[in-house]
């Protein structure tokens, strides 16, 4: 049997798309981020790299990358975590399963712009149901002004984020956990071993795949994140809960087009510096697994 | 499995029908009646077509048209739709009325002039300023010499729409507007204190009322523009009187800079100074328009430094007695006197000449200049009118405003006098409240502002 | 056995106490779309001491909801289609074919899905190509957007369809576009669900694409027309929270219909790809 040629061309309208829509925006910022290019000017000037030397020392951006590295690795670890936690329980035999199931994956196919602003009120400082919760079960000394607090804005809008996403981290280790033998986690809890034993040896190790699509799903999407900041605080107050797409929006804002497009490709450099090595590192572990 | 195919399979059909409706769709424009309208009122929408009565514009003489119209959604857009139904009842002609959001309004305006996506009129910010954004000489109408339009509005609000070369590219339409402190009159009377003689004065009464247990001010710090009233309504009072005309012809060409302001400076330490005498309400940080519009009605705060559209916003939640009888209001008093009065002036008209039906918004403009759509539009919106011979029943915080004027103690916002802008000033002002350095404030305030002047590039400023 | 079933039971309960932190929130948003301009201000739990209907009655007239449903509906539903169809031919050919060129492009379209979007020269782009602010426009971003993991996820897929099954049908006589068509795409069934609800998820909630893309406010999809909304009624929570119930009820209602598939679909496919 020879090989089959299969043909090019299905490959073409994908591919022509993707090359027209994503590609050459992104290759096109990349020459703009070292123009003038300004929504008040009539012409197009290249000026080298001061677009990034203004970059780098402009503190607000200083605070935004910091902001996005915060939330980012905060969400990556919370959100597999409680994830994780709750797939375990899940996998156990409880009555409401499915309708737990159900309740827990809901908050994910909802905006997150909606999510936000409904959070504006669970969180307001007087009468949010959070503070009124917490006042009510003895607890008032731990309310907080969660949204204008500078201190712990950002760690309020990291619980919302949590609050949207466990579910979904939830649903992809279970599917994970479904792909684990019984018997092999029969067979040692036979042999003596305990719940944590079994969960180190066996059950965390063999879910490595699950683990590394969880992982870099959380990490790069939550270091794109936008709307969730914007609808809770727009960045606010001040600057402290700045995170690099509200700055991208600002300056798109004012109208700054070279320098928003360098802003873009710095997230571009970040995530990818990050990204891949920790997908490689992820994926060589799969493979020892 | 059989059940997934089927509901794929339904999918795939939708997306194909939807296709097919869908494209038709797109490319209509001209559906009458959509757009927003205030809470308090009911629909809008244009009314009926066709119908050609009696009046003074004349007879259409081709087929009946749509234009649109954009306008802020911050702006109450319902003595608009009343003005646009009595329209289409002349003339036939539709008014569709986009609103687009108010903090992006500029920039959607400009990136839709940059795409050649022309609305056929618009309501823009007040004064030549808003020239530079949109370049107006290559893209507006011109209206200095265009009849039927000069005769209705005063002359003091002509000259503010004229540029230096005596180019006119907006044509004023709304009302004078006011900011500064606005007061809840029961709380006064209980307190036994009234409107202060000079800030001294002002800082006295505060304490009153602090300790009769009531908070003195309200400042919405989270929605980041309310605190930039106090500066602004401060600098008429202030900073006018210090630089003079020259001072603000400097700033607007960069020969003077924000943070060399002595006066400038003197408002930020007197905000600081309220601050930390305990005038504001706890978590002012948390503090939002919404939530000071229900205590200064409730009497739980006496005092907030405001805009004129805080009244509406009353009336709808208080009644409209309560805005006659229970509202009043103050300038920033000056270190000698009772202050200078801060007024806002009306947003203006104006129509891209390359707009597709451009010589039907300009004729709508001027059906909009008829003596009976002005009054319309009082009636519907009160405020101290722009036009001559008017009629608007003013509330009496509008009236205390108008004896200002008539005194010769009021001045135009500063914002409508410099073309920079004061870019990012909601953000600067937050880090203040929390941080209260004022050498920071104040020089990321100049910087950011020269900053505008670049980006803009405007004279001065490269 | 008593132990096992103790725990069990305090699992349960905690589990359910969990549940409850998800739940409260729509609860609260259900029960103060209810109340009046004041009372919904005061963001509490307990049920309007006056019920006012009048808050949906403006939403529904002033919020323009169907207009922005039928919007998110034409946009998503199409965007399903070309992703689907786009990402699964190119999927197939992938797999099968080992060439360096082929190799490249799937390299390429995994960079896509590190890569943050530049949405300022897309922008440009589209005003470029005169479609700015069409739908098509709107569509094709999307398409290029979602083609890196619906591609990913295929080709995974795509491993488990054997090579015979081509063959077999190629010697019938077939023509690769036959074969495609009538052998492979009803295979693929369950992983295009799972693409379909993840490109019906990013799309429908999706804010940043239309707000930058859609300068014509009748195209809004009901995302934006929710920003809008609260820009513009800021003020008035009763009637805020009416506009998010009237607008997440519909989303809610299909994926608890739904749902056995949805979370199926996202289990075969992200532990196969």
């Amino acid at each position: 049997m020879g090989k089959l040629k299969y043909p090019l061309y299905f490959l073409y309208p994908a591919l022509a798309v993707f090359l027209l829509f994503f590609i050459t925006p992104t290759v096109i910022g990349f020459y703009y981020s070292f123009t003038d290019w300004n929504i008040n000017a009539k012409e197009i000037k290249f000026i080298g790299l001061a677009n990034y030397e203004a970059l780098f020392q402009e503190p607000r951006l200083k605070t935004a990358l910091k902001n996005t590295l915060i939330f980012s690795a905060s969400v990556t670890l919370l959100q597999n975590l409680f994830g994780l936690a709750l797939a375990l329980v899940m996998n156990e035999a409880l009555k409401t399963r499915n309708l737990l199931r159900t309740i827990f994956f809901m908050p994910y196919v909802i905006a997150p712009l909606i999510i936000g602003y409904i959070f504006r009120a669970i969180y307001h400082p007087d009468r949010g149901i959070l503070n009124v919760f917490l006042r009510e079960i003895g607890l008032g000394g731990m309310a907080r002004d969660w949204l204008n607090d500078p201190n712990i804005a950002l760690y309020s809008i990291i619980m919302t984020d949590i609050w949207k996403v466990a579910g979904f981290s939830m649903v992809i280790y279970l599917a994970g956990l479904q792909f684990i033998p019984k018997d092999l986690t029969e067979c040692a809890s036979i042999d003596g071993a305990n719940y944590w034993s079994r969960f180190r040896h066996i059950v965390f190790p063999l879910l490595a795949p699950a683990f590394t699509v969880n992982v870099l799903l959380s990490m790069i999407s939550s270091m794109k994140v936008f709307e969730m900041v914007w609808a809770l605080t727009e960045g606010g107050p001040g600057y402290t809960t700045e995170v690099f797409y509200t700055y991208i929006r600002a300056m798109f804002s004012s109208g700054e087009f070279g320098y928003a497009t360098a802003v873009n490709l710095v997230l571009f450099v970040m995530v990818t510096a990050i990204g891949v090595p920790v997908l490689l590192a992820l994926k060589k572990r799969e493979v020892e697994m | 499995m059989k059940q997934a195919k089927l509901a794929f399979l339904l999918l795939v059909i939708l997306a194909v029908v939807l296709a097919g409706c869908g494209s038709g769709k797109s490319n209509n424009s001209g559906t009458s009646g959509s757009g927003s309208t205030s809470s308090s009122s009911g629909s809008g929408g244009s009314g009926s077509s066709g119908s050609s009565s009696g009046s003074e514009t004349p007879a259409p003489k081709k087929d009946p048209v749509t234009l649109t119209f954009v306008i802020a959604n911050t702006v109450n857009a319902t003595p608009f739709t009343k003005i646009f139904e009595k329209y289409t009842e002349a003339t036939g002609n539709k008014v569709e009325l986009q609103a687009l959001p108010g903090g992006e309004y500029d920039n959607m305006m400009k990136t839709r002039f940059a795409t050649g996506d022309f609305p056929d009129l618009f309501l823009m910010q007040p004064g030549t300023k808003q020239n530079v954004k949109l370049r107006a000489e290559e893209t507006l109408y011109e209206w200095s010499d265009e009849p039927g339009i000069w005769d209705v509005v005063q002359p003091s609000i002509k000259e503010f729409q004229t540029t230096a070369e005596g180019t006119i590219y907006g044509v004023p339409f709304g009302a004078t507007g006011m900011m500064g402190v606005f007061y809840n009159k029961d709380v006064f009377a209980k307190v036994g204190v009234e409107p202060p003689k000079n800030y001294a004065d002002l800082l006295a009464i505060a304490q009153k009322i602090k300790d009769a247990g009531i908070v003195p001010f309200y400042e919405a710090v989270k929605d980041g523009w309310p605190p930039q009233i106090f500066y602004l309504t401060g600098w008429v009072t202030y900073v006018d009187p210090e630089i003079g005309p020259e001072g603000v012809r400097a700033l607007d060409t960069n020969q003077l800079k924000l943070a060399d302001i002595p006066s400038l400076r003197g408002l930020f330490e007197k905000a600081k100074q309220i601050k930390e005498l305990g005038y504001f309400q706890d978590n002012a940080l948390a503090g939002t328009y919404d939530e000071l519009q229900d205590w200064l009605g409730e009497g739980k705060v006496a005092m907030a430094f405001n805009l004129e559209g805080i009244v509406p916003q009353l009336e709808a939640k208080f009644g409209k007695e309560f805005v006659e009888q229970k509202l009043g209001f103050f300038p920033f008093p000056s270190d000698t006197d009772d202050g200078i009065a801060m007024l806002t002036a009306p947003n203006q008209l104006m129509v891209p000449k390359d707009a597709k039906h451009a010589a039907e918004a300009v004729e709508l403009v001027k059906f909009m200049l008829q003596p009976e759509m002005i009054n319309l539009f009082y009636a519907e919106q009160p405020g101290i009118p722009i036009f001559k011979d008017a009629q608007s029943t003013l509330y009496p915080v509008q009236q205390t405003v108008l004896d200002y004027i008539n005194k010769g103690k009021a001045m135009i916002n500063v914002q409508n006098r410099l073309t920079p802008t004061f870019a990012d000033l909601q953000k600067t002002l937050q880090m203040f409240f929390m941080e209260g350095d004022i050498d920071a404030a104040i020089n990321e305030f100049s910087e950011n502002y020269v900053k505008d002047g670049k980006a803009k590039r405007l004279p001065g400023f490269e | 056995m008593i132990r096992k079933r103790l725990r069990l039971a305090v699992l349960e309960l905690i589990a359910i106490l969990c549940a409850l932190v998800i739940v409260i929130p729509f609860f609260m948003i259900l029960v103060n779309s209810f109340k009046g301009i004041r009372e919904a201000a005061q963001f509490g739990l307990s049920l309007p001491k006056e019920w006012v209907f009048d808050n949906y009655v403006q939403v529904f007239k002033t919020g323009n909801i169907l207009r922005g449903f039928k919007n998110s509906l034409l946009i998503s539903g199409l965007t399903v289609f070309s992703v689907n169809l786009l990402a699964s031919m190119a999927a197939f050919v992938i797999q099968r074919r080992d060439s360096k060129f082929v190799r490249a492009v799937f390299y390429l379209f995994v960079v896509g899905l590190i890569v943050p979007v530049s949405i300022v020269p897309t922008i440009k782009l589209m005003g470029d190509l005169a479609i700015k602010g069409s739908y098509f426009s709107l569509i094709m971003y999307y398409t290029a957007v979602l083609l890196p993991f619906s591609v990913f996820l295929l080709v995974g897929f795509m491993k488990s369809i054997p090579r015979e099954l081509d063959e077999a049908a190629l010697i019938e006589g077939c023509g690769f576009l036959r074969l495609y068509f009538q052998i492979i795409l009803p295979l693929l069934i369950t992983v295009l669900v799972t693409v379909t609800i993840v490109v019906v998820v990013s799309v429908w909630n999706d804010f940043f694409g239309p707000f930058y893309l859609m300068t014509d406010s009748t195209k809004w999809t009901i995302v934006l027309q929710i920003f809008n909304f609260v820009t513009m009624y800021s003020t008035n929570w009763g009637i805020v929270f009416a506009f998010m119930v009237m607008v997440v009820s519909p989303v809610l209602i299909i994926y608890f219909l739904l749902q056995r598939y949805i979370i199926d679909g996202l289990t075969a496919g992200s532990v196969k790809g």
